[in-house]
């Protein structure tokens, strides 16, 4: 049971915390939409809910619904570039099919 | 547009008085912008965004009369019923209308002196002086708030009107004097 | 596979429907393209990592032109048809070109009332048609760096720019596809990105010159509002002009005639540019020119010598400064900040002329090439809505006064410069001649008293003026510059509340006519789509109006009674569902009725907020015991 970080991806966070001047860590979370089921989120946290699973990798806290984690347990967090673009992927073992697009996914 | 029925005071929610809480004004004028401005509405219809500029310059405009003592005591006499009969109404008052002329002279020899900005910010000087001094005045009648005093408010609104005009004329003949009257557009 | 970004707290919108945005600095020299990723600003590269754009179009017969560095390598062996500091000429006459000639070795089209025009290799072009072509690079980057259409982009002007600059760079905006969410002052820009609201509540100033134009600009900061004071310049005053001082000089020393050859006169001036830019570091710089009788010539450009040719260059901004001060009613002591803005503020005597002026160092932390693009994605990206709870406003001023014409060549102010905008005033006026039906109002910008001294930005005919003895018609004619800083007039005569019809005939832009066919023109060149082009110009508004009303529906809900929730709601689910085909005209149909429908309740959310910002001022006051 656990959400990790890539270096890479932790090396990143840990700059855009800093940069924005103020939250606790990074929610991660998946939501039902897009063309192939669920769709991630990844956004920063000024206040955690009530019941978020809390990991801390790499000196980050990570939030996670009770509901997302069921489709993310075992996520890694990568930050990646490709060609002019960059941010942040999922490594998400429970994905089966994903649209192509990468936003969206089956579990 | 509702800009010329407009009550300055009412759109800014405080009372129709001269000495007014300045800091307060300018506050309530940032947190009116915040609510009005068209960068709040940029997503909206063009109807939205229409409205958002009429409201925003209308808070503009209120905020520029009401941060100005002239342009503040103006507009109470205005909706007190005064007319201040500026550019009408002359002057018989032989010290006053000397004091004008004096003032203008000496704009007049600036133009010419050896140490021109030097003459000019004495000029500048003086008249500030008299503007505060009227201003003071103003906000003495104002406050008394008879028939009276109200035509004597509109007399000394009807001064400063006068010292403004010197101004700024004194302030176009600085910037000719320094060379930078703005190039914009020409060049 | 997308990668994703970090979003503000409840921020994460649906896949694929990202609120991608971008700042760009449309500069004289270069341009740029910027983005908030993760909650940080960063310019975004091209595919050779390379963030900078030069502002250079090379125009072919028979080929698509080349924009960026290919087309500035080559600018010596084609200097007629690449064109280079274009910004120069947006909005300009044809007698502006002529005074400033010297330095453009373009070939122009023969048109004397009007815009500029550029004869190239690929036909007459104007340019904002130039302009539009460095925008589209701009955009496919962006688009290619953030995986999807951009909803929207905040462009960069200078500060000084009057309303034919401004529009011109609008209508390049338009015809590169781009929506733009708002023109920004480049000093304002360059505030934002600084982040001076956070911690630096006073007085700052901002100096920017650029390549080809030179901006001051005083600002009042306090509680994340900007507040411009004053603002001067001089839009064509730069680095550019610089390189000319120094080129003027080396032609002089080494006795080649000015007026040789374009491709000589271009090596000279490219050799004054590289020399400069040594010059920031370096004490001295070696020069050597092959002449055309085979001899080499040789010197020395001492900075000493460098600074004199540029003296008067930066005493001009330093009068522009005196000015923006006298206007703001400030002295130089009372400002906290300088900050240092634009690749020319590189030069050293720049920074030491201008810390003389205002008796402190000035700030330069962040790159001064980069920070106009900064801050104008930061406002992109807060306009979008992807931070809405960001308390930051922009409040500038219009640079020069708007005035119009009166008799006898004479021009009366309407609204005097630095007056802070969105502005509107009105001014009357009345017929001379038994019947007249309809008048002419020149509008002209500039602070000298005659016409001739001023530019002049349009002409408007009022028609529809009903018949009445000279003198008894009241034309009211209000002008209305909105938070780009572009006029907008409207006319109305009073005795009978008739709205006169207004007719725009601007001085130096595009009428709108011009803007559609050279819409047309470019897509046949790039072989794309009109209809394709209206369809997605349709979704993204369709999608901003929805996502803007649901945003309001859950906050105001309680401001609508059962029966208009209904009337909504079936105009939000009629969009929504045409959205999804390919008709950009039910498309257009939908979100109007939308929006007809969804007014009231637009109109009651604002009178709300300002009920709420003055009832909550007033329990202050009682609370303080007046």
């Amino acid at each position: 049971m656990s959400i990790t970080m890539t270096d890479a991806a932790a090396a990143r966070v840990t700059a855009f915390l800093q940069k924005r001047g103020k939250g606790v860590g990074l929610r991660l979370g998946t939501r039902t939409s897009g063309c192939s089921g669920l769709s991630y989120m990844i956004e920063f946290v000024d206040s955690p809910q009530e019941g978020d699973h809390v990991f801390e990798d790499h000196g980050i806290k990570v939030f996670v619904d009770p509901k997302s984690f069921l489709y993310l347990d075992g996520t890694e967090l990568d930050y990646a570039k490709e060609g002019l673009s960059e941010g942040f992927k999922f490594h998400n073992p429970n994905v089966k099919n994903s649209c192509g697009c990468g936003e969206s996914f089956h579990v | 547009m509702d800009g010329v029925m407009d009550n300055p005071f009412e759109r800014f929610g405080i009372a129709p008085i001269f000495d007014i809480d300045e800091p307060h004004l300018a506050e309530t004028f940032r947190r009116l912008q915040r609510v009005v401005h068209p960068d709040r509405h940029a997503g909206g219809s063009e109807q939205e965004r229409q409205r958002s500029v009429e409201q925003a310059a209308a808070v503009n405009e209120a905020f520029r009369t009401l941060r100005d003592p002239v342009r503040r005591a103006r507009c109470l006499l205005a909706l007190r019923g005064v007319d201040t009969q500026e550019g009408v109404r002359t002057f018989r008052d032989p010290v006053f209308l000397m004091d004008q002329m004096e003032l203008r002279a000496r704009l007049e020899e600036a133009r010419e002196a050896p140490d021109p900005l030097g003459l000019l910010s004495e000029v500048k000087e003086v008249l500030q002086k008299r503007r505060v001094a009227l201003i003071g005045e103003v906000s003495g009648f104002l406050r008394q708030d008879t028939p009276e005093s109200l035509g004597q408010a509109a007399e000394r609104v009807r001064r400063l009107g006068f010292f403004e005009r010197i101004a700024e004329e004194a302030n176009l003949l600085e910037e000719r004097l320094t060379d930078c009257l703005p190039r914009g557009g020409m060049d | 596979m997308a990668l994703l970004q970090i979003v503000e707290p409840g921020q994460t919108t649906a896949p694929h429907q990202h609120r991608l945005a971008v700042g760009i600095d449309l500069g004289t020299t270069n341009s740029l393209v910027a983005t908030v990723r993760s909650g940080v600003a960063e310019t975004l590269p091209d595919a050779t990592g390379s963030h900078l754009l030069p502002s250079v179009v090379r125009y072919f017969a028979d080929q698509a032109p080349i924009v960026g560095q290919e087309a500035r390598d080559h600018a010596g062996e084609d200097p007629l048809n690449t064109i280079a500091s274009i910004k120069r000429l947006m909005g300009r006459g044809r007698c502006d070109v002529r005074r400033t000639g010297n330095h453009l070795p373009y070939a122009f089209a023969g048109c004397e009332e009007g815009m500029a025009i550029l004869k190239t290799a690929a036909g007459e072009v104007s340019p904002v048609e130039v302009s539009a072509e460095v925008l589209k690079v701009l955009k496919e980057r962006a688009e290619s760096a953030l995986g999807g259409e951009l909803v929207g982009v905040v462009i960069t002007v200078p500060a000084y720019f009057d309303d034919a600059q401004r529009q011109a760079t609008k209508d390049a905006a338009y015809l590169a596809g781009l929506k733009v969410l708002r023109l920004l002052n480049e000093p304002t820009a360059a505030a934002v990105a600084y982040g001076l609201d956070r911690g630096s509540e006073g007085i700052h100033a901002i100096y920017d010159l650029g390549g080809g134009t030179f901006d001051i600009s005083i600002l009042h900061l306090h509680q994340g509002v900007f507040e411009v004071m004053s603002t001067g310049g001089d839009s064509a005053l730069g680095g550019d002009d610089m390189d000319h001082a120094v080129a003027e000089w080396i032609l002089a020393e080494s006795g080649i005639a000015p007026s040789a050859d374009q491709q000589r006169v271009r090596q000279v001036i490219e050799m004054a540019r590289i020399a400069k830019e040594r010059l920031t570091v370096d004490e001295a710089v070696p020069l050597r020119l092959d002449l055309p009788d085979g001899t080499v010539w040789t010197e020395t450009l001492h900075r000493s010598t460098f600074d004199a040719l540029i003296d008067p260059l930066i005493a001009r901004t330093l009068h522009a400064c005196q000015r923006a001060l006298r206007d703001a009613d400030v002295t130089a002591s009372e400002v906290k900040n300088v900050v240092l803005v634009g690749g020319a503020t590189r030069v050293p005597r720049v920074r030491k002329k201008v810390a003389d002026l205002f008796g402190h160092e000035p700030i330069s932390d962040l790159d001064p090439d980069r920070v106009v693009a900064l801050g104008a994605a930061i406002q992109a990206n807060i306009l979008v809505g992807n931070k809405p709870d960001d308390e930051m406003l922009l409040l500038d001023v219009i640079p020069l006064s708007l005035g119009i014409e009166t008799m006898g060549g004479l021009v009366e102010k309407v609204i005097p410069r630095n007056t802070t905008i969105p502005v509107a005033r009105s001014q009357d006026f009345t017929t001379f001649k038994d019947g007249q039906s309809a008048m002419v109002i020149r509008v002209l910008q500039g602070e000298r008293e005659l016409v001739r001294d001023c530019r002049s930005l349009a002409r408007f005919e009022l028609r529809g003026i009903p018949p009445l003895v000279a003198g008894a018609a009241r034309i009211r004619v209000t002008f209305q510059v909105d938070a780009d800083g572009l006029l907008n007039v409207s006319a109305q005569e009073l005795s009978t509340g008739i709205r006169s019809s207004v007719q725009v005939k601007p001085s130096y832009g595009l009428t709108e006519a011009e803007i559609e066919r050279m819409l047309r023109d470019s897509m046949d060149h790039a072989r794309e789509d009109v209809d394709a082009r209206n369809l997605r110009e349709q979704q993204v508004d369709a999608d901003r109006v929805l996502d803007s009303l649901a945003h309001a529906l859950v906050a105001d809900a309680a401001l609508l009674s059962q029966s208009e929730r209904v009337v909504i709601d079936e105009a939000v689910a009629e969009l929504a569902s045409v959205r999804r085909g390919t008709d950009h005209r039910a498309i257009h149909a939908a979100r109007e009725h939308l929006e007809r429908v969804s007014q009231a309740f637009a109109a009651r959310r604002m009178n709300r907020s300002i009920q709420q910002v003055l009832t909550g001022h007033r329990l202050t006051e009682f609370s303080e015991g007046q």
